[in-house]
């Protein structure tokens, strides 16, 4: 139970029995006192005038009033003694690094079950838990009270599947759990703090056997090269080699306790999938060869060229920060309709005809292609498609936007989000292509100064260039995902800048209104009171 | 079966009285009431000329002697009294307790009751707006209206049946002779109405009593101080008070004042008047207060 406020549930429950319970009392205030006499006759002229009262006879309104007014305050205590009810969310990193042995000589992942159980033992009666294990399992794997999910804990996970720890972190904070513990062995690197959100890991206390480590593989395809980092958790140096198949072979040293950045040309014109193997000369210091080990695949399709037509007037739209995909910005005057690039952005301007292929349009002007109903200034998004892949990551209500173009969406046009002015991004499919149209300006690209216009552009690319944009995908800037078991988890929690809070604006907005509505009625029953006479006297 | 009052010492001290009539009434019966009727009574009435047909044993034969002149002697008729008791049953009269007014009111109507029937007068009990008894001339009759009057204590009282005029109208029209009168009740009426009740029985020539029976509640509704609400056993008005003792003076006032209208009334009527107090002994008042007023002898 919270503090004392208006809005605290058994205070709301309280009142309209309280309520009630005095009408009731006022209502028969003199029933006790009530005497049937023989007759009133010679008592009449003893009537006290202040007494008399005239016969209320309440408006069927005043009974409905009271009957929404009961409801509303049920209905508010509910939503509230609801959210009382506290959520958590724990994750358990079932990982092949947790396989690794503590000076116990069992595995960290005893460890870290056994951390767990504490802390669910720690947890005071009323919480709902549900369990998730990663990697492999990324639904609810429990989800019930403590007991049950200390028995899921002891069975065991498949730590064969890629790590995928930020994802999940990042899922479960989106289903806006009033608590997410996330059990590790790894650890926890550009973590902003976030109150719901509490690591614990096991590394550190425990893990004195060394362990080196090749972690975060990434393949930048502007130069073929893979960015690998190699982690030593060993109290001695070593000496390792890394190696590619059809690359260079790189030895290096490696000191007690640090990371080394690793970076393996490619050829150009390699396989799809690239193996790294690791070795280290001195096999003692190495507990966990598992992680020795990592395949990252090349995405073909990264590899094309998305054609950008904009007047060079508009300014550098800084594409080069998006490294994911390769650009060739055009001028308007180079367009042709029958392109071979799979996507196209038109930026400030647009074709006649829909292009053959996919294609992003950022403020399209007064074009007959689309609806447009103008440019407005100050816009702010009032509602936006959550389910929709260009909302991926992101949380857009209430962003303002200084200057943007509204729309009216055709049949074939899905709207992603609408301000007070009406739509102002459209996505849908048609003649087999998918086609988004944006009010917003996306550039330049500012990448993390600018965050959620960022990931909206990049949701766009990826959805335009038909690519599974799931939650799963924690790391937005990151280029390739190795699968190798990483012991260092990477997790970045957006922060809605400016009008975003942390607390759902909705749920706030609700209870404000809720109350509105119940202030509302109270003083029109008072007013109902006061003009029936019910509790003053007629003079 | 008779109320406790009635004793066998207590229906001694009754069969000494009867009623005190001022006129003769006709009777329908021999009785111990002298009757306007000439008859064969043993009063001396007046003389007549003796006619053809006479009864010979009624020719005074003195007068005779002293003027040659056959006349015949006339005796006043001795005949029985038609006693009609009205008791107020409305509502009022039940409240605030069974005991207070209608039990008392209940045992003056079966006492005097009992006076009338020792004397072989004829009675009808009414309980107005609720029973009318036939017309009793035996004693043992008095069992039977006792229980019938203590039935009406649990009998379902409408707002609707306290209009005395209505009821008395009905009452009145079952008297074939007139007689005695007497009304029981607390007169608790507005006084238009219970004037109009009893000039109803003044139309009909009778002999009026009113017996006024009144409940310590009557005297002292409320103790100062008290506060509350009041609903009317009759009407179901419901008043709230807050009663003072200034309230308790005027209100005795307003009860003088109600009383006096009535006595003076029935004193311009000729219309007999007895008040039983809440704290009189019922005995006395029928043993002696009436044979006082000249109710009773």
């Amino acid at each position: 139970m919270g503090g004392i406020t208006f809005l605290s549930p058994w205070w709301l429950v309280a009142l309209p029995v309280a309520i009630t319970g005095l009408v009731y009392i006022y209502k028969n205030r003199t029933a006790q006192r009530t005497r049937v006499v023989s007759t009133l006759l010679l008592l009449k002229d003893f009537v006290k005038p202040a007494l008399e009262r005239a016969k209320v006879e309440l408006p069927l309104r005043f009974f409905l009033e009271l009957i929404t007014l009961c409801i509303l305050m049920a209905l508010l205590a509910g939503i509230q003694v609801k959210s009382q009810g506290r959520r958590i969310a724990i994750i358990i990193d079932d990982s092949l690094s947790t396989r690794a042995k503590s000076i116990t000589g069992s595995p960290l992942a005893d460890h870290i079950k056994e951390q767990a159980e504490e802390y669910i033992d720690s947890l005071s009666g009323g919480a709902e838990i549900d369990l998730y294990r990663t990697p492999g399992q990324r639904a609810v794997l429990e989800h019930a009270d403590g007991s049950s999910v200390e028995d899921a804990l002891e069975s065991d996970g498949d730590s064969r599947h890629p790590d995928q720890l930020g994802g999940v972190v990042q899922s479960a904070l989106r289903k806006g759990y009033d608590e997410i513990a996330v059990f590790t062995d790894k650890e926890i690197q550009g973590f902003t703090p976030i109150s719901a959100l509490q690591f614990h890991t096991v590394r550190g206390q425990l893990k004195d056997k060394g362990n080196i480590s090749l972690e975060k593989l990434s393949l930048y395809a502007t130069d073929r090269k893979i960015h690998g980092a190699i982690r030593s958790f060993s109290e001695l140096p070593a000496s390792v080699t890394i190696s590619s198949p059809g690359g260079d072979r790189q030895i290096l040293k490696i000191d007690p306790h640090a990371s080394k950045e690793v970076v393996i040309p490619v050829p150009q014109k390699s396989e799809e999938m690239l193996p790294v193997k690791m070795v280290i000369q001195e096999g003692s210091l190495d507990a966990l060869v598992e992680d020795n080990e990592g395949m990252i695949a090349s995405n073909p399709k990264r590899s094309e060229v998305i054609d950008v037509f904009s007047e060079p007037a508009n300014g550098s739209l800084n594409l080069s920060e998006i490294h994911s995909y390769h650009f060739s910005q055009r001028t308007p005057r180079e367009y042709q309709t029958s392109s071979e690039g799979a996507v196209q952005i038109f930026h400030r301007f647009t074709p006649e005809a829909l292009p053959d292929s996919s294609a992003l349009f950022v403020l399209p002007g007064n074009s007959s292609l689309f609806a447009s109903k103008g440019v407005f200034d100050g816009l702010t998004a009032t509602r936006f498609d959550a389910s929709n892949p260009l909302t991926t990551y992101l949380h857009v209500n209430l962003l303002t936007f200084p200057q943007g173009q509204i729309f009216t969406p055709l049949p074939w046009q899905q709207v992603v989000i609408s301000t007070e002015a009406g739509p102002i991004l459209l996505a849908g499919e048609t003649n087999g292509h998918r086609y988004i149209v944006s009010g917003i300006e996306l550039f330049p690209f500012r990448g993390k100064e600018s965050p959620l216009v960022s990931i909206l552009t990049l949701n766009m690319l990826k959805w335009l260039k038909d690519e599974q944009t799931t939650s799963d995908q924690g790391f937005f800037y990151s280029e390739e995902e190795s699968n190798i078991q990483s012991n260092v988890i990477d997790v970045t929690v957006f922060e809605q800048p400016g009008k975003f809070e942390t607390e759902n604006p909705k749920d706030r907005l609700r209870d404000w209104l809720l109350l509105l509505i119940l202030i509302v009625l109270v003083t029109d029953l008072a007013y109902t009171i006061k003009s029936k006479q019910i509790f003053g006297a007629r003079r | 079966m008779l109320p406790a009052l009635f004793t066998p010492d207590y229906f001694k001290q009754l069969e000494v009285l009867q009623f005190k009539t001022k006129r003769a009434f006709l009777g329908s019966r021999q009785g111990g009431h002298i009757s306007p009727r000439k008859g064969h009574g043993i009063e001396f009435s007046d003389y007549r000329k003796y006619e053809l047909g006479d009864n010979p044993r009624h020719i005074d034969w003195g007068v005779y002697g002293r003027t040659d002149r056959l006349y015949v002697k006339r005796f006043l008729e001795e005949e029985d009294l038609s006693v009609l008791v009205l008791l107020d049953a409305s509502t009022s009269m039940f409240q605030p307790s069974v005991a207070a007014k209608w039990h008392r009111a209940r045992d003056v109507a079966l006492s005097l009751s009992y006076v009338a029937l020792s004397e072989h007068d004829t009675v009808q009990c009414c309980a107005l707006g609720h029973y009318y008894s036939p017309k009793m001339t035996s004693l043992r009759a008095l069992h039977v209206l006792a229980q019938d009057l203590n039935s009406l204590e649990t009998k379902e009282r409408s707002h609707e049946d306290r209009a005395m005029t209505h009821a008395m109208i009905q009452a009145v029209a079952r008297i074939r002779f007139p007689g005695v009168a007497i009304l029981i009740s607390d007169c608790f009426v507005e006084f238009h109405e219970f004037e109009a009740a009893l000039n109803i029985l003044r139309a009909k020539n009778l002999l009026i009593t009113v017996v006024q029976i009144l409940g310590p509640e009557d005297l002292k509704p409320l103790t100062p101080g008290e506060s509350g609400r009041l609903t009317d056993s009759e009407s179901g008005e419901e008043i709230e008070v807050a009663w003072s003792e200034q309230d308790a003076k005027e209100y005795a006032k307003g009860l003088e004042m109600h009383m006096s209208t009535i006595k003076h009334f029935c004193r311009s009527a000729g219309i007999q008047f007895a008040q039983l107090l809440p704290d009189q002994d019922l005995k006395d008042f029928i043993v002696k207060e009436l044979p006082t007023i000249g109710i009773l002898s």
